[in-house]
Parts: structure tokens; sequence; C-alpha cells
């Protein structure tokens, strides 16, 4: 009988090695596996593949456990199930919300300098018009 | 869109060519402008600022507009998209707001150089201008650094939109 052995290689949700052989004991058809990669949910049928995959065991998983599994695979969230609908399909990058943040305050301080009369917006108005044209000023090159 | 071989290689060459240039340009701008500030020679002043303003004119404006145009191109012509990768649009939101900063500085920057040529200018006019300058200038070379470190490293990062393409 063809069946499958599933390694845990310590870290959690994580199954690294697959390997095809004769076992005596029969699957439980109770089990279900979740692949990580077609968002097919393999109940109870011995199937065999050399990529690394994700489960759920028994379809006991937590949140956290969903959680801690798109953690360790964020470029496969686009195969996730869409259905659990706690994780966003489209996640942000850290470096996106680090960027994002740093503009933010960036604009903050450009616009309180501007505010603060610091900006171009007196030199328009105030400083500008205190001097001659720059024009009128070629004249007087030495 | 998918541009040719030939094509895409020859838009990335000039989008680099641009966007080196451009830095380039803004870092003298910058050594311009801060030797405008501190030095105590009135004529290296005013060489400074007339310096600055023929730079920023001639130089700065133009490559920034040609990187611009030409990183859009290049983007929109390849498999990145200019919204499908957050490395992208990230580039996108630094470089159009810095092109828009960069063509309303042209006026201030030519009214300091206009007026560091006249007769009565002095060493403590318009030193407030003249320190904006500097800081415009740095504030917009850390940008132009960190869309080049963002064009090196490609930070991975799907948006919405390119996931769903």
């Amino acid at each position: 009988m063809l069946c499958v052995v599933l390694f845990d290689c310590g870290r959690r949700g994580d199954l690294s090695i697959f390997l095809p052989f004769l076992s005596p004991f029969p699957i439980r058809s109770t089990s279900l596996f979740y692949t990580g990669h077609r968002g097919r949910h393999c109940a109870g049928k011995p199937f065999w593949t050399l990529r690394q995959l994700s489960y759920m065991s028994s379809g006991f998983s937590t949140p956290r456990d969903r959680e801690a599994d798109l953690r360790l695979h964020p470029n496969r969230t686009h195969d996730a199930d869409v259905s659990h609908g706690r994780a966003s399909p489209y996640p942000t990058p850290r470096w996106v919300k680090v960027f994002g943040v740093l503009a933010f305050i960036v604009i903050v301080i450009f616009a309180a300098l501007h505010l603060a009369g610091g900006g171009m917006g007196h030199m328009a108005h105030g400083d500008m018009n205190a001097h001659a044209p720059p024009a009128e000023h070629d004249q007087h090159r030495p | 869109m998918t541009l040719t071989t030939d094509f895409r290689k020859f838009a990335l060459t000039l989008h680099v060519i641009a966007s080196v240039g451009w830095v380039g340009a803004v870092a003298v701008f910058l050594a311009l402008a801060i030797v405008g500030l501190v030095s105590t020679d009135i004529d290296h002043m005013r060489a400074s600022y007339v310096a600055m303003d023929l730079t920023y004119g001639s130089v700065v404006i133009p490559l920034g507009l040609a990187s611009l145009v030409t990183g859009v191109i290049s983007s929109l012509g390849t498999e990145w998209g200019l919204f499908r990768h957050y490395w992208a649009l990230v580039k996108l939101l630094l470089t159009v707001p810095a092109v828009i900063l960069m063509l309303m500085h042209t006026r201030p920057v030519g009214y300091v150089a206009g007026a560091a040529v006249a007769a009565a200018f002095s060493s403590s006019e318009l030193s407030g201008l003249r320190i904006q300058l500097i800081v415009y200038a740095c504030l917009a070379l850390l940008v132009l650094l960190v869309a080049t470190a963002l064009s090196t490293y490609k930070p991975r990062g799907r948006t919405p939109y390119g996931w769903r393409k």
C-alpha cells in the first residue's frame, strides 16, 4: 500500500520531507492535509510531492497556526485559504510600512516648516519683493 | 505592454544614465549651495550661486525629467510594471513629488542667483533662503539615493494590483 510519511523537521507547521513507501499502517480517513500551494485539501488521500508543504492537522488548526504559516510562507499567501477571512490576501511588506511611516514624518515636518513661515511661501511675497527682480541685477554685475 | 529586448535595454540604459546623472547634478548643486553659504569671499559666493542657477536649469531639471520618463517607459515595458511591485511603486511615489518640487523651486534658485550678482549683495543677505536650498538639496539627494537603493535591491512585495495581474 502506498503511503506518505511526514517528518516534522522542528519548525511548527512545516513538514519538509515526504517519502512514499510501503507502509503497514492505514491512512486515517479523517486526516486532512493542506498543501499550501494550490489551496487544495487532500482528505485521506496519499499524495507525493517534492515540494515543501504546509499543513493544517486534521482541520484543528487555530488562527495562530494559520498566522504562523503565513509568516513562514509570505510569498504563498495568494494561494492561501482566502475563505478564512482573518489574514489579508494581499499582505503589505514590513519595509513598505516603514517607508510609509518615514514619508509621513517627512511630510509633517515639511508642512510644519512651511506653516511656521520658514518655507518658500514667505519668500514668494516677502524676501523676493524686497529686492529688485533678478534680471535687473545683471546691469550691476561687477 | 512588453518591449522588445533591445528597446528595453536601451530604455534601461537611458534611465540609468539619467538617474545617475541626476544624482550627480544634485550633489553638485548641494556643494555649490554649501560653498555659497559658508564662503567668506564674496566672489566665491556669487560664482557659486550663478553656477547653481546654470546647473539647475540646464542639468538638474532635464535629467530629472528624463529619469522619470525613461523610468516609466522601462517599468511599463517589463514584467515589473509600474504598480505591480511595491519597490517600483515607492520609487514612483518618490520621484514624482521630487520632480514636482524641483520644478517649483526654479524661481527661488534663479532669484538667489540674481540677487548674488547684485552690487549690494552681502554674505548675510537671504540667509534663510540659502539655508533652505541646502536643506532641500540634502532631501533631494536622500530621496534619489533611496530610489537608487530600491532599484538595486528590489525588495520583495507585490501590491494588491500586482497580485491580481
